[in-house]
């Protein structure tokens, strides 16, 4: 045993990792074709972060290059205007100046040159320059310098009374010619009598103004008086007015003087900047271009400072063509960093940062969750993979423990059947108790295990729902009884009495429900009922209907104590079994059975029918906390429920995956202190019209057709268990009327007796009185009425009297029969068997009274067609051999019994006597099909001798001549067999052990023309 | 005197025979084989049910030797065996024997040795009790018949 455990504990280890690991290898699989983008690229995410923060940091530099070259190019535009707009100035104030000095050159010469004498003296000169100096802001000061050559030189000097000087007032060299300054502004009047040929570039510059007609200026140098840059603005002044477009020699020729002036630049300059806004920002320099290796600055510092990056150049036209100027204008302070671009690009790389960081942190969030998803999914795999190993083992172990359990119970109940003492046999059969309920746990565990494993599959076999319902009550009778419960089945008319489906599952589920009732039911009934479903509906809606019509009717104050018209008189928790709804179900079904053919047949055409099985109970209820959880497993009301009612609260989570592969579902409702009501609808199918007919056969088989045509009066109090009753007897065949006391009861048969003397047509043959019914009535009554009998004189045809009870003591027993009911009492709960068996036996031992019209026809029908007959009967099993002539000699046949095929096959050596052969099937050596064979074998060669004829006739002659009907008797009837019947050259088949009606049908086949002639 | 005797036992006996259906030992054939029996054959039911026990002891204890030989139970055999009880015993309506019968029959297809011997077990003590009963009832019966045995013919 230790070595089989171990096997199997290995096994089972195996299994558990073998089935683990391929669980594994599929969730690999699994997590691999449910990788994201992210979960496959996880790696990478640093470096995509990495990635991502360079990008934005280049985007926001760039970002801050693209203002900030905005910037400087708005900056620089801004250089370029306020430059341009200086020069512009300074051009325009100098060209005033130089126009100005044109103007003075054009006075002199007008009036100094044109007039004679002279207009002008130094005096003049002085006082009209110094009043007309506002005009020349620029200038310092103006002079004028005579042309003289050197011939006049003489003449000049004594005019004047001065010698001409040099610039450094010395007495001038002799040259060519000279320009002594004559006329002076006061400012610079010390030049006076200066030759201004006598400076080198002074000189150059005469030459070039005299030449060109223009103004013209020298290179910037420090002035005289102020220190100050400037420059020496030359004009040309003409004695004669000149040609158009003179000649550079006309110009020479015609040249007098020279006016000069000194322009102060620095101080114009700063006067024009500060003139301006904005002076401070910029730092403008002008310089002198006309060397362009050596610019020549003319105003500004020379040091460079300020910004030397942006630099813009604007260029002066002073007028003079030989000198080019130029103003260089640049920012004094360098370009200021530009706020917003570096703020703008700041707040992007932040914010950029920020949506990288984000996405990286959602990513590697979606990678967690993925993982842990994944984990979750193994672990789920795994923990069903547990799941199933658990019920595997469960499953083993339970099996495992389930055969040593059979050899414990066999062996107890062997002990029991042994001599012991008292105490010996309390424990022998505890423990056998014990064991049974572990067995039944056992059970219970392998089936939810199945159930779970999907390994249940139910059956489709015809079964007949009725008996299994009495085999279900008749187990809990015992216990129902004596706890004096009611227990009682009702079927609809309209469930067919065959179905198919699978009957062991469907017994248990009833055999469950009913268990639980009967465990929890101290007082009251237990009810099963079972209909179609859509007349559930139905009756649901008239029972809608009585509600609306009076609710008051539901119950019915009786003597103090509250009534229920339920099955017991105890209130029930669903109220569709009591009588309100349950008469319209069972008038609803009279209807249907008197009227209309054609419901029925639609009915029957469909191919399923959906049964509706309630169980009532009038127990304990379910704690409304607890009814959620009835149907899971291992579930119980309470704690303390177990340990008062035991039980593991397996069977109700079994009866609904039961009911749910029939495909159906379970519910219930239940009222604390009240009862329950589960009910469940289970789809079974319609049994086949041949199939159907065949089951038909062997389920009347069950119940004796001896009692049709019988009237029974039921007399009881409660409408329900009064329509249960009759639903019993009418599954006899009985017609049964109820009263709903003695009292009336007796009445109606009083009236009618005295009416018809006969009695005949309306006369109860049987009277059931409920037990409550007869204590109460029978203080006045059950005296009385027997009497009414008697006087009536119709004491030979008293209906039988018999009693139904749930549990009656033996005082009662006695009473009872002291008070009529001598015939018998059936014990509840009723089952049609054991009714049919109890009638029987009250009424078959009257069988030599006028029975004989009552007994159904088939009998004598049999009697008529075997009579005379000489049959065969082959069967090894002598019980069978026995009880088989038995039966074929009471309907007159002559018997012959075989006890194997060979024997048949002797007997049956042609030419015999034998009208007909029973075979049985299953027969050691030679089975019937193989004698039946063999017979048949036999007689066509035969048949073949004594025709001997052609081909043609041999067809009508086989049947003409040799051909003993051949019957198989089985205890299957499987349709199979039945095939397998005909094929070997049998004539029919019984069903064994006989029913009448069933041999009458299978003998009515070859017997047909004989009993009119025996007859 | 002794009519009511008699009326006493057959209310005995068929309370006997109701305990009996109740419990499901018995079913209607056996009612059917009581019908069987009649004038002609006024002990057919008594001596089938004495072939049937003496068939039926024998198959028991074949059936146990079958099983007790240890190395090898010939399941086909047992099978054949139980067909015949199983046929037996619904002839004469002993129903639970029946019924453990089939199942041992199952068992034996299955070649469930274990499940055969349970089945055996339960099979005897069936048998016992039947038989028991059954001589309870016929005891029943004999008395009955004895005490009856003065009106017999007057009805008749």
């Amino acid at each position: 045993m230790a070595v089989k455990l171990q096997q199997i504990h290995h096994q089972h280890h195996h299994h558990h990792h073998h089935s683990v690991a391929v669980k594994v290898n599929e969730q690999q699989m699994g997590t691999k074709r449910g990788y994201t983008f992210i979960q496959a690229h996880r790696a990478w995410l640093p470096k995509f972060l990495l990635l991502w923060v360079m990008l934005v940091a280049f985007i926001s530099w760039m970002i801050y290059n693209g203002m900030d070259a905005d910037n400087k190019v708005r900056r620089k535009e801004v250089l370029g205007s306020m430059c341009d707009q200086r020069a512009r100035m300074l051009q325009d104030q100098f060209s005033v100046s130089v126009n100005h000095v044109h103007a003075l050159a054009i006075l002199v010469s007008t009036f100094h040159y044109n007039k004679n004498p002279s207009a002008i003296d130094q005096e003049t000169f002085a006082e009209y320059t110094a009043r007309t100096s506002f005009e020349r802001p620029l200038l310092s000061g103006v002079a004028y310098a005579q042309r003289v050559v050197d011939s006049e030189r003489k003449e000049f000097e004594r005019q004047h009374g001065w010698t001409i000087k040099t610039m450094e007032k010395e007495r001038s060299p002799i040259r060519d010619e000279y320009a002594p300054v004559i006329f002076s502004q006061e400012t610079v009047s010390y030049i006076e009598s200066l030759d201004m040929m006598s400076g080198e570039e002074d000189r150059e510059n005469i030459l070039k103004a005299r030449a060109t007609g223009k103004a013209v200026l020298t290179s910037p140098f420090r002035l005289l008086g102020s220190h100050h840059l400037g420059v020496v603005l030359t004009f040309p002044v003409y004695r004669s007015k000149l040609p158009q477009n003179p000649t550079v020699a006309q110009r020479i020729e015609a040249s007098a003087g020279y006016l000069g002036g000194a322009f102060d630049v620095e101080s114009l300059v700063e006067n024009l900047l500060g003139q301006l806004a904005g002076n401070q920002a910029i730092l403008v320099n002008v310089y002198d271009v006309t060397n362009s290796s050596d610019p020549l600055i003319m105003y500004g510092h020379q040091n460079q400072d300020g910004d030397m990056s942006l630099v813009h150049e604007s260029k002066l036209d002073f007028g003079d063509p030989f000198r080019k100027h130029q103003m260089i204008c640049r920012y004094h302070e360098k370009a200021p960093t530009s706020w917003t671009a570096l703020t703008t690009a700041f707040l992007f790389f932040v914010i950029g940062l920020l949506v990288g960081y984000i996405l990286y942190g959602a990513a590697i969030h979606i990678v967690k969750v993925e993982d842990d998803f994944h984990e979750m999914q193994e672990l789920k795999v795994r923990a069903e993979a547990a799941d199933v190993a658990k019920s595997q083992f469960l499953a083993t172990v339970s099996h495992e423990i389930r055969t040593p359990m059979n050899g414990i119970l066999g062996m107890l109940a062997l002990l029991l059947d042994t001599d012991l003492s008292s105490t010996q046999r309390d424990y022998a059969q505890t423990a056998q108790a014990c064991g049974k309920a572990l067995i039944a746990l056992i059970n219970e565990v392998l089936d939810r295990a199945k159930i779970e494993a999907g390994k249940l599959e139910l059956e489709a076999v015809p079964f007949d729902l009725q008996s299994i319902l009495d085999d279900v009550l008749s187990l809990f009778s015992e216990k129902s009884r004596n706890k004096g419960i009611e227990l009682a089945v009702f079927v609809s008319d309209k469930v067919p009495d065959i179905v198919l489906g699978d009957p062991g599952r469907f017994r248990q589920i009833i055999t469950n429900l009913v268990g639980n009732s009967v465990k929890f039911t101290e007082r009251g009934h237990i009810f099963v009922k079972v209909h179609l479903d859509e007349h559930a509906k139905a009756t649901t809606f008239a029972k809608a209907d009585s509600c609306l019509s009076g609710g008051s009717k539901e119950s019915v104050i009786m003597s103090g104590a509250r009534q229920f018209k339920t099955l017991s008189g105890f209130e029930a928790a669903d109220d569709r079994n009591s009588w309100e709804a349950f008469k319209h179900l069972v008038a609803d079904e009279e209807f249907q059975s008197s009227g209309s053919l054609n419901v029925l047949t639609t009915n029957e055409a469909s191919e399923s029918v959906t049964l509706m099985v309630s169980v009532e109970d009038t127990g304990i209820g379910i704690p409304l906390h607890a009814q959620d959880r009835v149907f899971m497993p291992f579930m119980q009301a309470d704690s303390s429920t177990s340990r008062n009612y035991g039980g593991t609260g397996i069977g109700l989570s079994i009866s609904k995956c039961l009911v749910e592969l029939m495909g159906g579902h379970i519910n219930f409702i239940s009222r604390p202190q009240v009862g329950s009501t589960f009910s469940f609808t289970a789809a079974f199918g319609r049994c086949k019209k041949n199939a159907f007919n065949k089951m038909e056969k062997r389920n009347s088989e069950d119940l004796p057709s001896s009692f049709r045509g019988l009237k029974a009066m039921v007399v009881d109090g409660k409408p329900v268990r009064a329509a249960v009753t009759r639903y019993h007897l009418k599954r006899l065949g009985i017609v049964a009327e109820v009263a709903s006391s003695l009292k009336v009861a007796a009445g109606t048969w009083g009236k009618n007796g005295s009416l018809t003397s006969g009695g005949s047509s309306t006369q109860p043959d049987i009277v059931l009185v409920e037990k409550d019914s007869w204590i109460s009535g029978e203080d006045g009554c059950s005296s009385v009425w027997p009497l009414d009998w008697k006087q009536s004189g119709l004491v030979f045809k008293l209906p039988k009297m018999i009693l139904l009870a749930t549990n009656i003591s033996n005082d009662e027993f006695n009473k009872a029969k002291a008070s009529g009911f001598a015939d018998t009492v059936i014990m509840k709960p009723l089952r049609a068997s054991m009714v049919a068996a109890c009638l029987q036996q009250v009424l078959g031992l009257g069988k030599k009274r006028p029975q004989g019209k009552d007994v159904p026809n088939g009998s004598s029908f049999l009697r008529s067609l075997l009579c005379g007959k000489k049959i065969l009967v082959v069967d090894d099993n002598m019980v069978n051999r026995r009880v088989a002539a038995g039966a074929l000699k009471k309907f007159g046949a002559n018997v012959e019994c075989a006890d194997s095929g060979k024997t048949a096959l002797k007997l049956l050596q042609l030419p015999h006597s034998f009208d007909a052969c029973f075979m049985d099937i299953q027969m050691p050596e030679m089975d019937g099909f193989e004698a039946t064979r063999r017979i048949r074998q036999m007689e066509s060669v035969a048949n073949d001798q004594i025709n001997g004829q052609s081909m043609v006739e041999e067809g009508t002659a086989k049947k003409g001549e040799w051909h003993v009907p051949i019957l198989a008797m089985t205890a299957d009837v499987i349709h199979a067999t039945y095939d397998e019947c005909l094929k070997c050259g049998m004539d029919g088949y019984v069903s064994k052990p006989f029913e009448e009606e069933n041999l009458y049908q299978a003998v009515a086949k070859f017997f047909k023309a004989k009993p009119i002639s025996d007859s | 005197m002794l009519g009511l005797g008699a009326d006493r036992l057959r209310a005995d006996m068929n309370r006997l025979l109701a305990l009996l259906f109740h419990q499901g030992v018995l079913d209607e054939q056996f009612l059917q084989l009581q019908q069987l029996q009649d004038e002609s054959s006024p002990n057919f039911v008594s001596e089938v049910v004495n072939i049937y026990f003496h068939e039926s002891e024998k198959l028991l204890r074949n059936l146990r030797g079958l099983l007790m030989d240890r190395e090898c139970s010939d399941y086909k055999k047992m099978g054949i065996h139980l067909n015949q009880f199983i046929g037996s015993s619904s002839s004469i309506g002993a129903k639970r024997v029946r019924n453990v019968c089939v199942a041992f029959r199952a068992a034996s297809e299955q070649n469930n040795r274990a499940g055969c011997l349970r089945a055996l077990e339960l099979l005897e003590h069936e048998y016992c009790y039947l038989k028991n009963k059954m001589h309870e009832l016929f005891q029943l019966e004999q008395q009955r018949l004895l005490a009856a045995g003065v009106r017999y013919p007057m009805q008749n």
